[in-house]
C-alpha cells in the first residue's frame, strides 16, 4: 500500500505544473543526501539548498529515501573507492593532509573512506542525473502519460467502486 | 529563491541553538562516559558535566572510574574539574588543552552501584604481537610449575593412567625403524643372492684345473700356460675387488642403520620426560618454589600492565602508519584516516595535568601528567608521569615514568618507589603454599622496568617487615605439608621477593627468587624426596618394560638379519679364497715346472762347453 501510495505521488508530482528543471535539481539533490552519511557538513550545504532554492522538496524527499537504500547496499564499494582516493593515490596526499588541518573543512569528516567514496560518486553522478531525470520528466508529460491514461487497465480500475472510494477518503484527507 | 525556506531555516538554527543550550552537556557527558567506559572496560562516571562555548570550556563535578577487577570499587574518583580548550583547533576537529587540575583524587573508594559494563560496550584494541607472546610464555611458565598438592598428586601419581594418557612414541618409533631395517636388510641379501660370481668361479675353476703341466714340453708352453694363469689370476682378482667393493658399501650402509638405533634410548628418555610432566612430579629447587608462592600473582600484575603498554603502543602505531591498514569497518561506518602534518597540531593533546589527593592509606598524592598526545611526532615530546606522596605515617610513594614514541622503536621506562604502607589484611601469595592473610606488617616495593622494542628488562623488589600472618582461620594441620606450611608462616617476619625479567621473544629469561624459597625447599624436599624418588622409579619401569618388548624384538631382528647377510658374504669369500689358492698353486707349478726345465738346459750347455 504505502508503494502504491509513494508511487501515485509520484505520479502526480510527474503530472504537476512544476517545472523538469526544479524536479530534476531536487532528485539529484535529494540522491547526494541519500548516497552519503546523513550527518555530514556538506549535507547540511545540500539541506540548505533544498529548502532555499526553488527545487521540488517531494522529489528531494523520494530521491533520498531511494537513494539511502541504495548506498546501505553499495557501502562496501563506497569504502573501497574512499580508501583509494584517500590512501592510494599518492598525487593527492599531500591534498588531503593540507585539508586535514583546515578549519571548518577538517569537520566535514572527508577523511572517512565512506564518506569520500559515497561524496565524489555521487558529485560525479549529480550532473548526468539531473539531466537524464530532467529528459524523462519532459518525455513522461509529453508521450507517456498520454499513453497511460488511456490504458484499458487505467480506465477499468479508475471505473470501480473501490477507486471512487479511495478518491473520496483522500479528498477528505486533503 | 524561496523566502520562506530561509525563514524556516532561520527558525530551525534557532530552534537548535536553544534545543544545544539544554542538551550538549548531556550528549557530550554521554559520549564521553561512552568512550571512555569502553577503554577502561568497566563504567567511567561523569556528573554533572557542563560545556560553555564560551572559553571554550568543560567542567564537572565528579568523574569516577571502576576498577574493572572489581566493580564495586572505584579505582579512582576526583572531585570539582574545569578546563578551558582552545577554540580555533576545535574547528579542526582537534582538542588542544592547556592544563588540567585534577584536585581531591582518591583511590579505591566505594562504589554506589555495580561499574559493571556488557562485553559488547568494550573497546577492544588489538595487543602487539610480542605482548601477547610475552604474557602467554610468562602464564605458561607459572602454568608448568607443580602446584602444591604435590605430595597428593605424587602418591595418587596413577602411573597406568598416566601411561595411557601418554602415548608411547618410541614405541611406534622402534617399530618403524624395525621395519626400515628388515627392509634394508632384505634389499643387501637379495642383491648378495643375485651376485653371479659363483658361475664366473666355477668356470675360472674348470679352466684351472684343466691345465695340466705334465702334458707341457717346451719352456714356451710353459710361459704360455702361465701367462693363462696369470690371466685367471688378475680375472679372480678383479672380481674379489669388485665383491670387497660390495662389502664395503654394504657395511657402510649397515653400520649407518645401526647408528640409527642408537638414537632409541633418546627416544625412550624423551617419553620418560612427557611422563614426569604429566605426572606433575616436581623437582624442588629454589626458583621454582619462587614461582610456586608468588609467580601467580605476580605474572598476572605484570601482565596487566604490559598490556597497558600494549594498548598505548597499538594506538601510536596506528598512526605512525603512513599506508593504514584497509579495515572492513560495520556499514556505514567506513574508516577514518589519519593525515600526519609534522607542522600541524595534534589531533589531541592535553598538555598537562595537575594531581593531587589521598590514596585509601592516607598517603597526599601530588604530581603531574605531561604530553598526553595523539601524535607525539607532532610534539616532539614523550608523555611523561611524576606522582609522588606520603602520610602521616611514614609511607612513601613515588611513581615515574614516560611512554616515548617520537622514534621508530617505541621506548617506555616505569619507575616505583612504594614503602611503609600497611600489609594488614591483604593477601600477598595466591598459592596454597602461603594461603594466610597478613595481620601485621608493612611493605615496600621498588620496581624499575624498562622496554625498548621487544626487549624488556625489569626488576621488582619488595619487601615485607615485621610480618605476622593470621593463623585464627587455619584449623589442625591435615598432613605433613599443612604443617610445613604453618611452621614457615608462623616463623616469618620478613619477606624479601626479587623478581627480574629481560630479554624478548625466545630469549626471554624470567626469575623470581624470595628468603622463603630455601625454608620451603628444605622441608619439601624432606617430604617430598622419598615419594618422588619411588613415583618416578615405578614410572621408569612401566616405561622401560613397555619399550623393552619391542627393543628385544629390534635386536634379536637385527642379530638374525645380520647372520643371514655374514653367512651369505663368507660364502662369496671362500669361494674366491679357494679359487685364488688354486691358481697360485697351478702358478707355483708351472714356475717350478719353468725352473726345472731352465737349469736342465742349462746343464746341457755346461756340458757341451766341457767337450
Amino acid at each position: 500500500m504505502f508503494v502504491l501510495e509513494f508511487i501515485a505521488k509520484l505520479i502526480k508530482i510527474l503530472r504537476s505544473e512544476i517545472s523538469p528543471n526544479q524536479i530534476s535539481w531536487g532528485f539529484a539533490l535529494g540522491m547526494i543526501l541519500g548516497l552519503t552519511p546523513f550527518l555530514s557538513l556538506h549535507n547540511l550545504i545540500v539541506v540548505i539548498l533544498i529548502i532555499i532554492l526553488k527545487v521540488n522538496l517531494a522529489t528531494a524527499i523520494f530521491s533520498f529515501g531511494i537513494f539511502s537504500a541504495v548506498a546501505y547496499l553499495v557501502d562496501p564499494l563506497f569504502h573501497s573507492f574512499g580508501y583509494y582516493l584517500l590512501v592510494d593515490l599518492d598525487s593527492l596526499n599531500g591534498f588531503w593532509t593540507w585539508l586535514y588541518n583546515v578549519p571548518i573543512l577538517a569537520l566535514s569528516k572527508f577523511n572517512n573512506t565512506v564518506v569520500m567514496g559515497s561524496l565524489i560518486f555521487s558529485v560525479i553522478l549529480m550532473i548526468p542525473v539531473y539531466f537524464l531525470v530532467k529528459i524523462g520528466v519532459v518525455n513522461y508529460r509529453e508521450k507517456i502519460d498520454v499513453k497511460i491514461k488511456n490504458w484499458k487497465f487505467i480506465k477499468l480500475i479508475k471505473g470501480t467502486k473501490i477507486y471512487s472510494l479511495y478518491e473520496k477518503i483522500r479528498d477528505l484527507g486533503v | 529563491m524561496r523566502w520562506k525556506g530561509i525563514i524556516f531555516l532561520v527558525v530551525i538554527f534557532a530552534i537548535l541553538v536553544a534545543l544545544s543550550f539544554l542538551f550538549t552537556d548531556k550528549w557530550i557527558e554521554s559520549k564521553l562516559e561512552e568512550t571512555a567506559s569502553g577503554l577502561n572496560g568497566a563504567k567511567v562516571e561523569i556528573d554533572n558535566l557542563s560545556f560553555s562555548i564560551f572559553g571554550p570550556e568543560l567542567r564537572w563535578d565528579r568523574l569516577q572510574i571502576t576498577d574493572p577487577k572489581n566493580t564495586m570499587i572505584n579505582m579512582v574518583e576526583s572531585g570539582f574539574c574545569e578546563f578551558k580548550m582552545e577554540f580555533l583547533p576545535l574547528l579542526s576537529n582537534k582538542v588542544i588543552i592547556e592544563n588540567i587540575q585534577l584536585s581531591d583524587l582518591r583511590t579505591n573508594t566505594d562504589r554506589e552501584n555495580d561499574g559493571a559494563i556488557s562485553k559488547e560496550e568494550r573497546i577492544v584494541i588489538s595487543q602487539p604481537n610480542y605482548v601477547k607472546e610475552t604474557v602467554s610464555k610468562l602464564r605458561k611458565r607459572i602454568e608448568d610449575t607443580p602446584a602444591l598438592q604435590l605430595v597428593g598428586q605424587v602418591k595418587s601419581a596413577n602411573v597406568d593412567s598416566i601411561l595411557a594418557i601418554l602415548n608411547i612414541t618410541s614405541v611406534k618409533k622402534i617399530d618403524s625403524l624395525q621395519k626400515n631395517l628388515t627392509g634394508k636388510y632384505d634389499t643387501w641379501y637379495k642383491e648378495l643372492t643375485n651376485l653371479d660370481y659363483g658361475k664366473d668361479l666355477k668356470t675360472i675353476e674348470q679352466k684351472v684345473k684343466s691345465f695340466d703341466v705334465k702334458k707341457l714340453k717346451s719352456i714356451e708352453d710353459y710361459r704360455s700356460a702361465l701367462n693363462n694363469v696369470e690371466q685367471i689370476n688378475s680375472t679372480i682378482s678383479s672380481v674379489s675387488k669388485d665383491f670387497q667393493n660390495k662389502k664395503k658399501s654394504l657395511q657402510s650402509d649397515l653400520s649407518n642403520l645401526k647408528s640409527g638405533v642408537s638414537v632409541v634410548d633418546d627416544w625412550v628418555a624423551a617419553d620418560y620426560k612427557s611422563a614426569l610432566s604429566i605426572a606433575k612430579i616436581p623437582e624442588i629447587n629454589t626458583q621454582n618454589m619462587a614461582e610456586m608462592i608468588f609467580g601467580e600473582r605476580v605474572v598476572g600484575q605484570f601482565s596487566q600492565y604490559l598490556g597497558y603498554v600494549g594498548e598505548a603502543r597499538s594506538y601510536a602505531n596506528k598512526l605512525k602508519s603512513d599506508e593504514p591498514e584497509k579495515q572492513d569497518p560495520p556499514r556505514l561506518k567506513g574508516q577514518d584516516i589519519y593525515f600526519y602534518n609534522q607542522h600541524a597540531r595534534p589531533d589531541f593533546w592535553i598538555k598537562n595535568i595537575d594531581l593531587s589527593g589521598q590514596t585509601e592509606n592516607q598517603i597526599h598524592l601530588s604530581g603531574f601528567v605531561q604530553n598526553i598526545v595523539s601524535d607525539q611526532r607532532q610534539i616532539g615530546a614523550p608523555t611523561e608521569f611524576d606522582i609522588k606522596g606520603s602520610s602521616d605515617e611514614g609511607a612513601s610513594v613515588e611513581l615515574k615514568g614516560s611512554l616515548n614514541y617520537l622514534e621508530e622503536i617505541p621506548q617506555e621506562k616505569f619507575n616505583v618507589y612504594y614503602a611503609g604502607f600497611s600489609l594488614a589484611n591483604t593477601k600477598i601469595s595466591d598459592s596454597d603454599l602461603l594461603p594466610n592473610k597478613v595481620k601485621k606488617g608493612t611493605g615496600k616495593v621498588e620496581s624499575s622496568v624498562n622496554l625498548s622494542g621487544d626487549n624488556i628488562e625489569g626488576k621488582v623488589k619488595f619487601t615485607g617487615q615485621n610480618l605476622e600472618f593470621d593463623l585464627s582461620q587455619q584449623g589442625k594441620p591435615k598432613n605433613k605439608i599443612e604443617e610445613i606450611i604453618q611452621s614457615i608462616v608462623k616463623s616469618i617476619s620478613t619477606l624479601d621477593l626479587v623478581m627480574s625479567i629481560q630479554g624478548k621473544g625466545d630469549d626471554l629469561k624470567f626469575r623470581i627468587n624470595s628468603n622463603l624459597d630455601d625454608l620451603f625447599v628444605k622441608k619439601m624436599n624432606a617430604i617430598l624426596s622419598g615419594e618422588v624418588a619411588a613415583a618416578k622409579k615405578k614410572l621408569k619401569s612401566k616405561i622401560d618394560a613397555e619399550v623393552n618388548k619391542y627393543k628385544g624384538k629390534l635386536n634379536n631382528t637385527i642379530s638374525a638379519k645380520e647372520k643371514m647377510i655374514q653367512s651369505e658374504i663368507k660364502k662369496y669369500e671362500d669361494m674366491i679364497n679357494k679359487q685364488k689358492e688354486l691358481v697360485n698353486k697351478k702358478k707355483k707349478e708351472i714356475e717350478d715346472k719353468i725352473k726345472k726345465e731352465q737349469s736342465k738346459q742349462l746343464n746341457k750347455v755346461k756340458d757341451l762347453l766341457k767337450f
